[in-house]
């Protein structure tokens, strides 16, 4: 049994009259122990898709099963409490800034697994020790660290339940390029340490692929492709993935290769094309891609593709 | 690759409150050819904004000019002792790094536009508004009639970023300085702003200073990349010598860290504080004594500049 499955799961925001549909029918799972990425523009639904993972929004329509259960249910919800973790964009604004950062990371530990504050205390000292930080951060504001260091802290905060998937959303988006390498060292350490299931958010394509056994890409509220990261690198088949790899900028010389440039903007969420979601910016767009949806198909083993273009 | 006629010619610039050590900018020198579009490149608190904001006169109190020559054209732009950068929109235009925050929330792009021009070039209200649709067409706005009766939340951020560059444009500057301009737009917007930047210069034959911490876009879009390091020009130089044979360790150092993410790199910054001498020689994993002397900026080619004692005639 997969540790998440999710089931044709919609999402519609706003009142009848002003409808986004955010997201727009995915299916995904994830394995224990596995780490799924998914990359995809601002817009995509990406940050949505998590945020319903993790039970922070209800879902429109459509299910997602936890060790089976479907938790979207609110009489289920607290089956996954505590086991499903996030880690949000921007460590400044989810940490509490008047409280101390040792503080913080001991709260699961006394609401969710019931610990007396002075043993709640000692778990998070050695939980922060796990993530790096050093006592003497233990009593330190938020305001008094770095960026990187609040981002660990965030992450202590979400092992201290011991969770079997934590869903990262845009971890080092706020963070320096030379932080980046640690924060996913430490991601990797306690992956390998503790068995725990990543969902990795992301719009930066190499971050995603260092990390992910599995890569998800999103446009527009559905997932175009999906393949492990070999595939998706190798062999690109999604018109649309082949140009976000494209159009990522590389570091080098001269010689490199012709781009693939989409034209025009990424659609409204609130008026979303029939068919083909990619039709107005596609380069391969024909008659069927305007009368008819795509449905993800899988190609090879293991890798799933959105459109008709592609056999 | 040969350097075509310098547009813009900046001269041992230093930027401080006053005393010659602790200036932000120290010494700062390097050119801009016609029609070349060339990359500053650094880490936060590098001070490629405020270089660029010093070539705009637009240096933030008490922050000021201390010594050096900023010459567009050959004509020194530092008049007298007023130790400010004084300019011409038809000169020097800049482009911020947020468009949301470059535009006025409550007026309307269309007016916004004109009113640059109105100010700079002294036309009268039709001319201007005839002038600001050209220039939003020429950014590859779809419909610059509907675009200019917006207000700038309408508009999507790749949308805001080329009104804003029309703006810039609208007096046909001389040259451009692009202060981050994709840093909070998607892979696929960038990649079109990165050839709207190419396709203004082709068209208008003004150069372009691209401002950016991401050394892969500056590798995309940009001939001549300058390193600039705590406020000193470490190198400066074309884009392929720079990643076939780049010599100060910082930009060696700088480019390994983004060709791969693999091994973590010492985040160890150092002291806040400017110590005399290199700046990077706390850093530096070839420092030797001599660094606490302010290396030089030396020339080993017509195009390749480095200020490092380690770097010579004889290792070249």
């Amino acid at each position: 049994m997969a540790l998440i499955e999710v089931n044709e799961l919609i999402k519609n925001f706003g009142s009848r009259r002003n409808l986004s549909t955010v997201i727009r029918g995915v299916d995904l799972r994830i394995e224990k122990g596995e780490t799924v990425g998914l990359v995809g523009e601002s817009g995509s639904g990406k940050t949505t898709l998590g945020r319903m993972v993790a039970g922070l929004i209800q879902p429109t329509s459509g299910k997602i099963f936890f060790e089976g259960v479907d938790i979207s249910r609110r009489e289920n919800r607290m089956h996954a409490l505590g086991r499903i973790q996030m880690v949000f964009q921007n460590p400044i604004q989810s940490l509490n800034r008047q409280f101390s950062v040792g503080l913080q990371v001991a709260e699961p530990f006394r609401l969710l697994k019931k610990l007396e504050k002075s043993e709640a205390v000692e778990h998070a000292r050695a939980s922060m020790n796990s993530v790096d930080l050093e006592d003497k951060y233990f009593k330190r504001k938020p305001s008094q660290m770095s960026g990187g260091q609040l981002q660990r802290v965030a992450i202590a905060r979400a092992l201290a339940s011991q969770p079997e998937l934590i869903v990262l959303d845009e971890p080092t988006a706020s963070l320096d390029k030379t932080i980046h390498a640690v924060i996913i060292e430490l991601l990797l350490s306690v992956q390998r340490e503790s068995g725990v299931s990543f969902l990795f958010i992301t719009h930066d394509l190499t971050l995603v692929r260092s990390i992910s056994s599995r890569i998800g890409v999103m446009y527009l509220g559905r997932i175009v492709e999906l393949a492990t990261a070999e595939q998706l690198f190798q062999n690109t088949l999604h018109p649309y993935t082949k140009a976000l790899l494209s159009a990522a900028p590389k570091v080098g010389g001269s010689a490199r290769p012709k781009k693939i440039t989409l034209i025009g903007e990424t659609p409204s969420a609130r008026a979303v094309p029939f068919g083909c979601s990619l039709q107005n910016r596609c380069p391969l767009v024909h008659e069927r891609c305007r009368v008819e949806m795509p449905k993800l198909i899988e190609v090879t083993h293991g890798h799933h593709v959105e459109c008709f273009a592609v056999k | 690759m040969k350097k075509r006629p310098d547009v813009l010619c900046v001269d041992g610039l230093s930027v401080g409150i006053g005393d010659q050590n602790d200036s932000i900018l120290k010494n700062v020198c390097f050119s801009v050819g016609e029609g070349e579009i060339v990359g500053l490149v650094g880490e936060s608190g590098s001070g490629k904004t405020m270089l660029s904001l010093a070539l705009m006169g637009l240096l933030p109190k008490p922050l000021q000019i201390s010594s050096g020559k900023v010459k567009v054209d050959g004509q020194d732009l530092i008049i007298d002792k007023s130790k400010r950068v004084e300019r011409t929109a038809s000169q020097l235009a800049m482009v911020f790094q947020n468009p949301k925050n470059a535009l006025n929330p409550t007026m309307r792009i269309g007016s916004q536009v004109e009113r640059s021009l109105r100010i700079n070039q002294k036309l009268n209200k039709k001319d201007a508004r005839l002038k600001s649709l050209e220039s939003l067409s020429d950014v590859g706005l779809p419909d610059p009639e509907q675009v200019s009766k917006k207000y700038p939340h309408q508009l999507s951020g790749g949308m805001c970023q080329r009104v804003v560059i029309a703006m810039a444009l609208a007096c046909r500057p001389r040259i451009l300085i692009a202060d981050e301009p994709t840093t909070g737009l998607d892979v696929t917007i960038q990649a079109q702003i990165f050839d709207l930047i190419r396709k203004v210069r082709d068209e208008t034959g003004c150069s372009v200073i691209f401002i950016s911490h991401d050394l892969a876009a500056i590798s995309e879009l940009c001939g001549y990349v300058a390193v600039l390091y705590r406020g000193q020009l470490m190198e400066f130089t074309t884009r392929d010598q720079l990643f076939e044979k780049s010599l100060h360790p910082y930009t060696k150092l700088l480019i390994s860290s983004v060709t791969s993410i693999a091994k973590p790199k010492v985040v160890d910054r150092g002291p806040d504080y400017f110590s005399n001498g290199c700046r990077f020689a706390h850093r530096c994993p070839e420092a030797i004594e001599f660094c606490a002397e302010t290396p030089k900026l030396q020339k080993f080619n017509t195009t390749h500049y480095v200020s490092c004692h380690l770097v010579n005639d004889k290792t070249y």
